[in-house]
């Protein structure tokens, strides 16, 4: 004889995991059991809509912190915070997909820029008596800025890449991120700074190039990296046209299902593209 | 090759040995005893529906594994599945357990996808009626739970 309420947590989780978050909203307000038993499906699925996390302080009722139940989390809090990203890595430690929006990230990252380049990010002497366990202001702070005439890479470049390695650092379950514009104003997008964010785990990847372009070089590179890849999703300002396109070979991948690419400009340039994908 | 099956209620079921492994724990049950001819018992699982189990393994025989989570969120389920998948809640719930005890991670997916879809757009009393759930909490606590958790309403 099995009945709904009768079902073990993990199956109840399994069809909760086929249900958007109002559906086991619904469920909860069912019975005290379900309530219980579901509370944690309930907080699988997150957005971050303010500085103050839904999660944060709360816990199941078998006295388990409910961050961390998060799964997945989407950042649509248009301006975000180091704080906040402290905050998260704190509350919810077992995130396997994070979503920024086009915009947020890159916010985040020319706010903290220009924090550096005006000398008014605390250093790191500072930080280690008051933030023990804190490593994003950290690593941030020990950042150097690249010398003006120097043929280091751009300051912003290496400013995403400390960003996100921490992040990475914070979260290492993670397997879909979409990390939107990050690059922004940067032109080119260099493969080196990429291969230090990405953990080679990723099965699902949303980039935006910013105005780098769009290269089968970029597409082979992902392929390369990330050999767990079932979907790719690359925008760019432009795309590459391609030339001497049937001497192109890319690399099987045949994990690879889902691949989506976008750019600004007219699509005249494209059918080479199309070929290719097709 | 055929593999004999012993369901709890101790009716015997020969298959072929590739309907059967479809199931990874009798999968990995005939790698460790190797080729012999007794049958396994399969002490959780009736018979009534471990026929249903075999139907539907046999139906499936030839499917390509996907490890692909977005098809494996989509709730759509393929005609013949639902039609499978026409009966009524008690059998519905016991080939869920059965799938999972078996280890045949599509039909349970199937299973979960059926659930899913009874509860999808609901409300908490059109719920309760579906599954025959008592409802313990005050209308004040059904109200608290959902103020709690306002957020989730639109997500």
């Amino acid at each position: 004889m099995a009945a709904f309420e009768q079902l073990p947590v993990e199956l109840l989780s399994s069809i909760t995991s086929h249900l958007p978050q109002s559906d086991i909203l619904t469920l909860c307000c069912t019975s005290r059991g379900l309530h219980d038993t579901l509370l944690a499906s309930l907080y699988c699925s997150v957005a971050v809509t303010s500085d103050h996390l839904l999660c944060a302080n709360k816990v199941t009722p078998d006295a388990r912190p409910l961050g961390h139940a998060v799964r997945i989390v989407d950042m649509v809090l248009p301006k975000i915070t180091l704080e906040l990203l402290e905050l998260l890595a704190v509350t919810c430690p077992y995130i396997t997909t994070l979503r920024f929006t086009h915009s947020n990230l890159f916010y985040l990252l020319q706010n903290l820029e220009q924090q550096k380049l005006r000398g008014t990010f605390p250093s790191a002497d500072a930080l280690d008596s008051t933030d023990i366990g804190m490593p994003y202001h950290k690593v941030l702070s020990e950042l150097r800025v690249p010398d003006k005439d120097s043929t280091s890479p751009p300051f912003h470049a290496l400013m995403t890449v400390a960003l996100l390695q921490s992040v990475m650092n914070h979260h290492p379950q993670i397997t879909v991120l979409d990390l939107g514009n990050v690059f922004g104003h940067i032109h080119s997008v260099e493969k080196q700074y990429l291969a230090c964010i990405l953990p080679r785990n990723l099965v699902d990847v949303t980039f935006n190039l910013g105005h780098g372009p769009l290269s089968p070089d970029v597409i082979e590179f992902f392929h390369e990296h990330c050999p767990r890849l079932q979907s790719l999703t690359l925008k760019a300002r432009y795309m590459h046209p391609l030339k001497n396109y049937q001497q192109l070979t890319f690399s099987t991948n045949h994990m690879l299902k889902h691949l989506r690419l976008s750019s600004d400009c007219g699509w005249l340039n494209h059918w080479g593209w199309l070929w290719l994908i097709g | 090759m055929s593999v004999r099956l012993l369901s709890s209620d101790s009716e015997d079921f020969t298959v072929a040995k590739e309907v059967a492994e479809r199931s990874m724990l009798i999968k990995n049950m005939l790698e460790d005893v190797g080729d012999n001819d007794n049958p396994i018992p399969l002490p959780n699982v009736t018979a009534k529906i471990l026929r249903k189990v075999i139907e539907w393994c046999e139906h499936h025989l030839g499917d390509p594994v996907t490890n692909d989570e977005n098809e494996r969120r989509n709730t759509e389920i393929d005609e013949w599945d639902q039609k499978f998948m026409e009966v009524d809640q008690e059998t519905l719930f016991d080939i869920i357990l059965a799938a999972n005890y078996l280890d045949i991670k599509p039909l349970l997916d199937v299973g979960c996808k059926t659930v899913a879809n009874m509860i999808k757009g609901k409300t908490a009393e059109e719920i309760r009626k579906i599954f025959n759930i008592v409802n313990d909490l005050t209308p004040e606590e059904e109200a608290q739970i959902r103020k709690e958790n306002e957020w989730a309403e639109d997500r």
